[in-house]
């Protein structure tokens, strides 16, 4: 078996197809990177642009309902406290300091107070937590006042079940912290390099069979004493192995350009609601995806013997669910593997109405995992070792 | 070790490629000899298992070869008419790979692999990929990768076509050498392969075994008789063409061709009695009258 798999191997990585599409999953690495680094830096956190808050660090702090009331008093005492502000008055380029008023920044019609900038991070240590809290309940009145007057039954479903985990966040508590780095991260990898990334899995893997076929030796292999159970079972660690070095190759690349773009520690300051165990749970379902993209192409490619065949039914199976559950609410297409690739559950979360309940997309990724398995593997063992080699 | 064809049929769509074979085969050497698409390549992969036959079994010692599975295929060695290689791969991986695939591990796939490069003569060049090689080298690690797991049952499809005399005497003398014990199957279109080395001669006519376990001195004997020579005038030769199995013509003199007719009665009075060797006897079997006679006229 370890020979059996070191050979496979080889021929994955001997692949011409396969260097052309890693080739393009680096480039899209870093494209997509770039765009979302660039689109951030100009992007707005609160009311305000981030190159305003450059050099604000602040500490992770929790904030629950509980406690709530000690950070608002704080806020009113630093707000009340005028030996914190340089100036009153308008406030017109040069360097930015921030004002005790909401205000935007482009047209700050009233007078704002000006924070002395050493006091800034004091600052948003009281204000954020205050902040990020006050959105949220906002959220929830929001929510409850279209819910009130909404549209659907799904619709309204949708909104019980947000308000339900707006205040859960509320009672239990959350973070507070610049996690403008893990932000950012989850944002490039809901882009469209999931998109990539399942393409290099296909293009890698749609050979494994096919190839043999298409090469004529699968005649010598399904004639060789473990050239059907053990060599499809090399073929699908082999395949697997693969789908995890691509896996890793992307997430790596992916958090390594942020975080030297960014620092470690976040480097220009997020202000956020931290989002870090979302990282952790797209990593996996990433990982499960590819893992499952991989499973899709290896039936697909035991079951064509021309290589134009198993790479386009390959992308079809594959790729097509992103691409068709972009238009419109195609509830079936939006639970493929491909969408554990990439997708918006990965930033924001998506919700999916089914049997009367709006349910967390990621509740379906490991059923529809276990079903793909239960398809794929068969139809890879049936296809490959019951060929029949006529030409 | 018996190996047991019952009513092996096997159609493509309508196209019947193999017609109700029956045949034992005990260990030995089998030449299997048929004109173009009279089903040898089909027989050939219904044997190796690559094939399902549209009715009929396979036994091996009263066993369903596809039952059998991997204990029948771990006995089997099988070098196809038409294959293909790792272009990417020496010629060594390309063996060591394919001892993985037969099960064959560790210090004996070394020594498995260089054993059939020596006998395939390619241990000189065995770390060159295989893309660099020449056809008849391909085909010389085509039979190397066939006796890696030293088999019982070696089934080869026109092993020799691509090789150099040479060569070709080299490996007929191999398969000599290491026949006992074996049952060796063995479709080919040359004559003289199976002539100095085949124990037994299965002809194979439009899907159907016309003759079989006959020793080349029995098919001989058989033809002995229908050989004719005669000398004829080179403008006589279309008419005798086209009536006639023409086996052989050498030029003479002046304007005449000896000729060489293979057929049952004798052709014109003044023809003689030759005596016959394979090639005339698989004239006997497929030499259709009168195919190419008409080619000049067109
Ligand atoms: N895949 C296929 N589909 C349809 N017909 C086929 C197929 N393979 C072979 N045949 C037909 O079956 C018949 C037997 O073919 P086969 O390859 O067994 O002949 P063969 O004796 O090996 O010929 P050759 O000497 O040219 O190798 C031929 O008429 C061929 O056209
Ligand atoms: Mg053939």
């Amino acid at each position: 078996m370890p020979t059996l798999i070191r050979y496979e191997l080889k021929k994955i990585f001997q692949n011409k197809l396969f260097l052309w599409a890693f080739l393009l999953l680096f480039i899209g690495i870093f494209y997509f990177s770039a765009y979302s680094l660039n689109q951030y830096r100009e992007g707005v956190i609160g009311e305000y642009t981030l190159s305003e808050l450059n050099g604000v660090k602040i500490p992770e702090m929790f904030v629950a309902s509980w406690n709530i009331d000690e950070y608002r008093a704080k806020l009113e005492a630093f707000e009340a406290d005028d030996s914190n502000y340089v100036d009153k008055g308008l406030v017109s380029g040069g360097p930015i300091y921030f004002g005790k008023y909401e205000s935007n920044y482009m047209n700050q019609t009233p007078p704002v107070l000006v924070i002395k900038r050493e006091y800034i991070t004091e600052y948003f240590k009281v204000y954020m937590p205050v902040k990020q809290y006050d959105i949220i309940k906002n959220a929830i009145e929001d929510n409850r006042a279209k819910a009130r007057e909404s549209l659907t039954p799904i619709e309204k479903l949708r909104l019980d079940h947000l308000i339900d985990i707006e205040e859960k966040a509320l009672k239990d508590g959350f973070t507070v912290g610049y996690d403008y780095g893990w932000e950012n991260i989850l944002r490039t990898l809901s882009l469209d390099t999931g998109f990539i990334l399942a393409a290099v899995l296909i293009f890698g893997l749609c050979n494994v069979f096919t190839g043999e076929y298409s090469g004529k030796t699968d005649s010598l292999l399904l004639t060789s004493k473990r050239g059907k159970g053990t060599l499809t079972a090399a073929k699908l660690t082999v395949s697997i192995i693969y789908s995890m070095i691509c896996w890793a190759i992307y997430i790596f690349m992916t958090v390594s350009i942020n975080f030297a773009y960014l620092g470690t520690e976040g480097a220009n300051v997020g202000i956020y609601q931290s989002n870090i165990e979302r990282f952790f749970s797209a990593v996996f379902y990433i990982l499960l995806g590819c893992v499952l993209i991989a499973l899709m192409t290896l039936a697909v490619s035991a079951c064509f013997s021309k290589p134009t065949s198993s790479v386009g039914v390959s992308l079809f199976l594959g790729i097509g669910p992103l691409i068709y559950a972009e238009y419109g609410d195609e509830r079936f297409l939006k639970i493929m593997p491909v969408n554990m690739i990439s997708g918006n559950y990965i930033r924001h979360g998506e919700l999916i109405y089914f049997s009367e309940k709006i349910i967390d997309i990621r509740c379906f990724f490991i059923p529809v995992a276990m079903i793909t398995v239960l398809i794929c593997v068969p139809i890879m063992f049936a296809g490959y070792c019951k060929r029949q080699v006529k030409s | 070790m018996e190996i047991e064809f019952t009513d092996i049929t096997k159609m493509y769509g309508k196209k019947c490629a193999v017609d109700n074979v029956n045949l034992t085969l005990e260990s030995g050497i089998y030449g299997l000899i048929g004109a173009n698409g009279s089903g040898k390549s089909t027989l050939i992969k219904m044997l190796a298992g690559l094939l399902k036959p549209t009715s009929g079994k396979i036994t091996l010692d009263g066993k369903d070869i596809c039952a059998m599975g991997a204990a029948y295929r771990s006995k089997l060695g099988y070098l196809p008419q038409d294959f293909g290689f790792y272009p990417d791969f020496s010629a060594y991986d390309f063996l060591r790979y394919l001892c993985a695939v037969k099960g064959i591990g560790g210090s004996l796939a070394e020594e498995r692999c260089k054993k059939v490069l020596y006998i395939a003569d390619l241990y000189t060049v065995k770390d060159q990929k295989i893309k660099t090689f020449s056809g008849g080298m391909r085909q010389r690690l085509g039979i190397a990768q066939a006796l890696l797991n030293d088999p019982s049952i070696l089934i080869i499809d026109e092993p020799t076509s691509g090789l150099d005399p040479r060569e070709r005497i080299r490996f007929r003398n191999k398969l000599g050498e290491m026949a006992a014990g074996k049952i060796i199957f063995y479709a080919t279109h040359i004559i003289s392969d199976i002539s100095y080395l085949a124990d037994r001669i299965l002809i194979m006519k439009d899907g159907k075994i016309a003759s079989k376990h006959v020793t080349s001195d029995e098919l001989l004997a058989e033809a002995e008789g229908t050989v004719w020579l005669m000398n004829v005038k080179r403008s006589e030769l279309p008419g005798i063409q086209s009536k006639f199995n023409v086996s052989g013509i050498l030029p003479l003199e002046g304007d005449y061709l000896r000729i060489r007719i293979v057929s049952d009665v004798i052709p014109r009075l003044d023809a003689v009695s030759g005596s016959p060797d394979l090639e005339d006897v698989y004239m006997r079997f497929f030499g259709e009258v009168s195919e190419y006679a008409d080619a000049d006229k067109v």
